[in-house]
């Protein structure tokens, strides 16, 4: 069992000092997913396919310029046209008391200013159908007063920069992710006496979600107020609803359908950022009707976005590759996160000064879309292969040279993780020495624009490292019940996130409560109304969060039946006012629960294994699952439900409460065809540490599902504004191109797992899922500047760029 | 969408008296006018869409009278598909088999794939966000604006989108001719309209069939895009070598397909090897104008010709 560590700074978390080699379930492939069949067989059920009697539809008003204000709005024609029922607009009462509730720039919101082509704004029309609301919003008379626009966010950020905002002085975001500057040690003192000093410009290009479901949510309020939401959150946005609206949380309900896909954003942020179910509550209770709003995806495409930054800076190193300081100026769009974390938590450069500015421009709103560590990632990446190309060294070397936290080395880190109760074990070595020997490093590596093939293409290969950032954290919530059959139900609402994870969740239950996988049913939506959550609000983190509480939770339901089955206990029965009790033997008479032990769905008494009695022989005289004809009573079921929360790793001013200590190492190789710019993968390797996979599959499954979205990022995915009118000029999966299935080599994908058991999630795991998507992108960089020794850190990188690159293009 | 008529024709004429009508299109496998009218592309909705599809007899791949007669309804995927048009007209094959994904493919028409519209981001902005010069406006926003996939080979009437068709240059290539309701028409003229046209077929008139001559030549098309399962092309290319001619043709270069006469007098008659091939490349592209992002497609285009002459050998 876990230890509740009285820790460091104050602060508590909980380590899992309970592993073992082997174990029953956990770990264990081939187990058949719970939500398997609903999704291959089309039987799931998302928002989008929710239909209820009387059901209307509403669609917005969307800006048709990047910054503009809404004078006024006639919306006698769209009233009047048949079918439309009501039409709600940024003069409304209840509309200027949301805007008091919100902060940073609302999505979905319905104000009179549009600060992006495409914003919702103005009005929204409810109507019969989606076509006749669609036709209606036509007809809104609209007098807008067009404004001008800035794109760039190096220009937002220059003093006279066109404003996004006409009332702020500058660009600058002043709420929510503020600029951020880091700044440790002596950084000008550290470059003017470094042995080498290098600089780096890079850029990455914005990022769409690409969610599959579309923005969809539908509101039913008839008594309770009921809400289908495409959402990472369902539990809080049941609280965010609550408390808009005034009404007491046992009635609301907001339930937790499939969605296809989870990438953040506006999905977990609460509705001081996103106003849509709050808009859509207000619709449904005036109209009298369940309202339903789905967005197209040109709307989906306009929603938010997510990595839109340059960055330049220089780095001080020594002659073996030690880095000493670290200085840069990232500018970010709308959002960002000051890429100095992954620095302070695995490295031990001494000296950093890192600034990330956020300013305004006129696009949508960014969010934490399918990682926001990534430009972290980036320039953590840039940095590493930067110093070992202008050395001529092996990155791997320059790796180990520098893994460490907070500005101390693998000493200190080896001294933490015993004095933890950790494995003194070293992740990066680890990663490093198994991918090298399956990737075949050391025969592969060349210097820059060395290996030109048979074929004619270009040879090259990149290392990068991080950690695995997706640690535990959070709270979460589950019940168990042992139903009178033997059968067990985990229950709690959770969202459709990740990979298999309800799934895992089963495989936690059987390991601890020695019940089989088989028997064990996630019951989703059987705490809708309670909101048993097992869905932290850091979504990254959400398996190693949860499966804490569901380890407590079959422990404590394992130690409740074997109490019960050492107890005498009686039933009740009878009915008409005539109760009669019987009282019965212990099945296990004169024995302790420590005797005890149960394995397959079997309670045994471990010095005697003869001496048994099935779960289900027991369970049949529970409580759960009712009376049955005949019976002579029932004894309390065994119920139980446990809460957990795991402190995040650190303040948001990089205050750590403790050290993340599994590692990753990515290997690429790639080939460059000199006469189009293509680049082709033959070689993807992530090698993770994930402390324990609790189910390799789902691991693998995030994995792949990384690497693909990594060259999707890296090599393809690119908003195209124009800059004459601010206009987004390719919202759809045509010209935003998104790797199809047949675009990537699947069998060029080579996963590798570590367990080195040094995450902080149950069985000392820790979180994959969004590492591999985040990281590798910019191996891409790193290879084919090996390939044809020219450095090209402008994301996406596309053909023309190489073309350029190579004074072709 | 918005609401349109739906007319199933069952003969060629009735559909040419149904097309005559003001704002009527014509509907085969749909998967260019649907996407226009779902984006509502267009300055004007169109009002009927009149069903070729219901017309019997358009699809069919023989050889007849010294020609290879393709019916305008015949899927793309069956073109691609086809050991006559593998065997004998493997541009042609290449071509179809290089175009979309193969569930559009089996919807796709060939007689559809030459009649779709050009393409260009502002051209096909949704909402007809904006009135281009192809729209009957007075500015090439692309011109100024993003133009990284457009025309290398200049305007045509003040318009740089392209020509988006994979079979449309391999049909010039291979010497092609296109029948229609009312006409027999040469493949490299089909295109050769001023815009707002894409083609130079008048509003009520059909394709109803594409021959191409027998060959004895070798002939090879290449495509190169962004994205492999499913994407326009960056620039493609078809070349058909007889004997000692040659007939070269690019596409998605300029407004309607290219013909390559530089590089078929560059590799006419001449061995067919890495030299002579990037000859031919380099003389396809001269006179090539690049606008302010789009110089990298020179490169693609030489690219193609030269692998597209490398894959007759």
């Amino acid at each position: 069992m876990g230890v509740w560590h009285g820790s460091w700074d104050g602060n508590q978390i909980w380590v899992d000092t309970d592993v073992k080699e082997q174990y029953n379930y956990v770990g264990q492939r081939g187990m058949k997913r719970k939500d398997g069949y609903d999704k291959v067989s089309g039987k799931a059920v998302y928002t989008r396919d929710v239909k209820l009697p009387g059901m209307l539809y509403a669609k917005y008003l969307t800006s048709p310029y990047a910054n503009a204000k809404i004078l006024s709005i006639d919306t006698t024609a769209a009233q009047a046209y048949p079918g439309v029922r009501y039409i709600l607009t940024y003069e409304d009462p209840q509309i200027l008391e949301l805007k008091l509730a919100t902060r940073t720039i609302p999505t979905f919101y319905l104000g009179n200013r549009a600060y992006y082509y495409g914003q919702t704004v103005g009005a929204i029309v409810v109507a019969d159908t989606e076509q006749i609301a669609d036709e209606a919003v036509k007809l809104l008379d609209v007098e807008w007063e067009e404004l001008s626009f800035i794109l760039d966010e190096v220009e937002a950020a220059q003093p006279g920069a066109t404003l996004v905002d006409e009332n702020q002085e500058n660009n600058s975001i002043p709420y929510g992710y503020s600029a951020t500057r880091h700044v440790q040690g002596d950084v000008e003192a550290a470059l003017a006496a470094a042995e080498h000093t290098v600089n780096f410009n890079a850029k990455k290009a914005m990022t769409y979600g690409a969610d599959v479901e579309c923005v969809s949510c539908l509101i039913k309020w008839e008594g309770k107020l009921e809400c289908w939401f495409h959402t990472q959150c369902p539990g809080r946005w049941r609280q965010s609803l609550a408390a808009f609206f005034e009404v007491p949380l046992n009635n609301v309900i907001v339930h937790s359908v499939y969605q296809g896909s989870q990438w953040g954003q506006w999905n977990w942020t609460t509705s001081q950022y996103n106003t849509l179910p709050a808009i859509t509550g207000i619709l449904a209770k005036r109209t009298g009707r369940p309202v339903k709003v789905l967005f197209s995806r040109q709307e989906n495409f306009l929603a938010g976005e997510m990595d839109c930054s340059t960055q330049s800076g220089t780095i001080g190193f020594k002659s073996d590759g030690t880095i000493t300081a670290v200085k840069s100026t990232t500018y970010f769009a709308n959002m960002g996160l000051g890429p100095f974390e992954h620095f302070v938590e695995n490295s031990r450069i001494p000296n950093l000064n890192i600034y990330g500015p956020i300013n305004r421009v006129n696009k949508p709103p960014m969010g934490a879309i399918r990682c926001e560590q990534s430009i972290n990632s980036y320039q953590f990446c840039i940095v590493n292969d930067y110093v070992a190309s202008e050395l001529n060294m092996d990155p791997t070397e320059v790796a180990l040279k520098n893994d460490g936290t907070e500005g101390k080395d693998m000493a200190y880190l080896s001294q933490f993780k015993l004095a933890h109760g950790f494995p003194d074990r070293d992740s990066l070595k680890e990663c490093i020495d198994l991918g090298k020997a399956d990737f075949g490093w050391d025969s592969k590596w060349h210097e820059p624009g060395a290996r030109k093939l048979p074929n004619g293409r270009m040879h090259g290969i990149s290392f990068t490292w991080d950690h695995e950032w997706q640690d535990c954290c959070g709270d979460s919530s589950i019940g168990i019940a042992i139903n009178k059959d033997g059968s067990v139900s985990l229950m709690a609402q959770v969202s459709d996130i990740g990979v298999n994870h309800r799934s895992a969740c089963c495989q936690i239950a059987a390991e601890e409560m020695g019940i089989p996988y088989e028997k064990i049913a996630f019951l989703n939506k059987a705490h809708e109304t309670v909101t048993f959550e097992l869905e932290p609000p850091e979504g990254s983190a959400a398996f190693t969060a949860l499966g804490w509480a569901v380890k407590r939770a079959a422990m404590q339901a394992k130690a409740s039946l074997l109490e019960f089955v050492c107890s005498e206990f009686e039933t009740s029965s009878g009915w008409g006012g005539h109760p009669r009790l019987t009282r019965y033997p212990a099945f296990f008479p004169g024995k302790s629960p420590e005797d005890l032990d149960i394995k397959d769905g079997v309670i045994y008494e471990v010095a005697n294994p003869e001496n048994k009695k099935t779960v289900a022989e027991v369970a049949a005289r529970t409580g759960f699952g009712g009376l049955s004809a005949g019976s002579s009573g029932h004894a309390p079921g065994v119920f139980v439900w446990q809460f957990l929360a795991q402190p995040a790793k650190a303040d948001s001013t990089c205050n750590f409460y403790h050290h993340w200590m599994c590692r990753q190492g990515n290997f690429l190789e790639v080939e460059v065809d000199t006469e189009t710019g293509e680049v082709f993968v033959t070689n993807a390797m992530p090698v993770n540490d994930v402390g324990k996979a609790i189910s390799p599959e789902a691991v693998e499954g995030q994995q792949y599902g990384g690497v693909y979205w990594a060259f999707t990022r890296g090599m393809l995915e690119e908003y195209i504004w124009d800059p004459l009118t601010g206009v987004q000029l390719n919202p759809n999966y045509l010209d935003y191109r998104v790797a199809g299935i047949k675009d990537v080599a699947w069998d060029k994908i080579n996963c590798r797992i570590v367990e080195s058991g040094l995450g902080f999630g149950p069985y000392g795991s820790c979180g994959v899922g969004e590492v591999p998507g985040t990281q590798l992108p910019w191996n891409l960089g790193q290879a084919i500047y090996n390939a044809i020794g020219k450095r090209i850190e402008d994301y996406p990188i596309t053909p023309d760029k190489v073309l350029k690159a190579l004074g072709k293009g | 969408m918005r609401k349109f008529d739906h007319i199933n024709a069952t003969t060629i004429e009735q559909a040419a008296s149904f097309l005559s009508k003001s704002n009527a299109y014509a509907i085969a496998g749909g998967t260019d006018i649907l996407g226009t009218m779902k984006d509502e592309i267009l300055s004007v909705y169109p009002e009927t869409l009149v069903n070729l599809n219901t017309i019997p007899g358009l699809s069919y791949i023989k050889e007849e009278g010294g020609k290879l007669l393709i019916g305008a309804l015949t899927v793309l995927e069956d073109i691609a598909v086809s050991d006559i048009v593998k065997t004998k007209y493997p541009a042609l094959a290449q071509a179809a088999f290089s175009t979309a994904s193969p569930h559009l493919r089996e919807m796709g028409t060939i007689g559809g794939n030459i009649c779709q519209m050009n393409r260009c981001l502002y051209f096909r902005s949704p909402d007809n966000r904006f009135n281009c010069l192809r729209k009957g406006g007075n500015m090439c926003y692309a011109m100024a604006g993003y133009n990284k996939f457009h025309s290398i080979f200049g305007a045509m009437d003040g318009c740089v989108a392209v020509n988006p068709s994979d079979t449309a240059p391999a049909l010039v290539a291979l010497n092609a001719t296109i029948k229609t309701s009312k006409r027999e028409i040469a493949a490299e003229e089909f295109w050769d309209v001023a815009i707002p046209g894409s083609t130079v077929l008048e509003a009520d008139e059909i394709v109803t069939e594409i021959q191409i001559p027998a060959t004895s030549g070798k002939s090879a098309f290449v495509k190169f895009a962004i994205r492999k399962s499913i994407d326009f092309p960056v620039v493609n290319c078809a070349v058909l070598i007889d004997g000692s001619s040659a007939r070269i043709c690019l596409n998605a270069v300029y407004n309607k397909p290219y013909r390559a006469t530089g590089a078929e007098e560059a590799i006419a008659g001449k061995a067919i090897n890495e030299e002579n091939a990037e000859a031919a490349g380099t003389a396809a592209v001269k006179g090539a104008l690049a606008l302010q992002s789009n110089k990298w497609k020179i490169q693609i285009a030489r690219t193609m010709v030269k692998r597209a002459i490398l894959a007759c050998a």
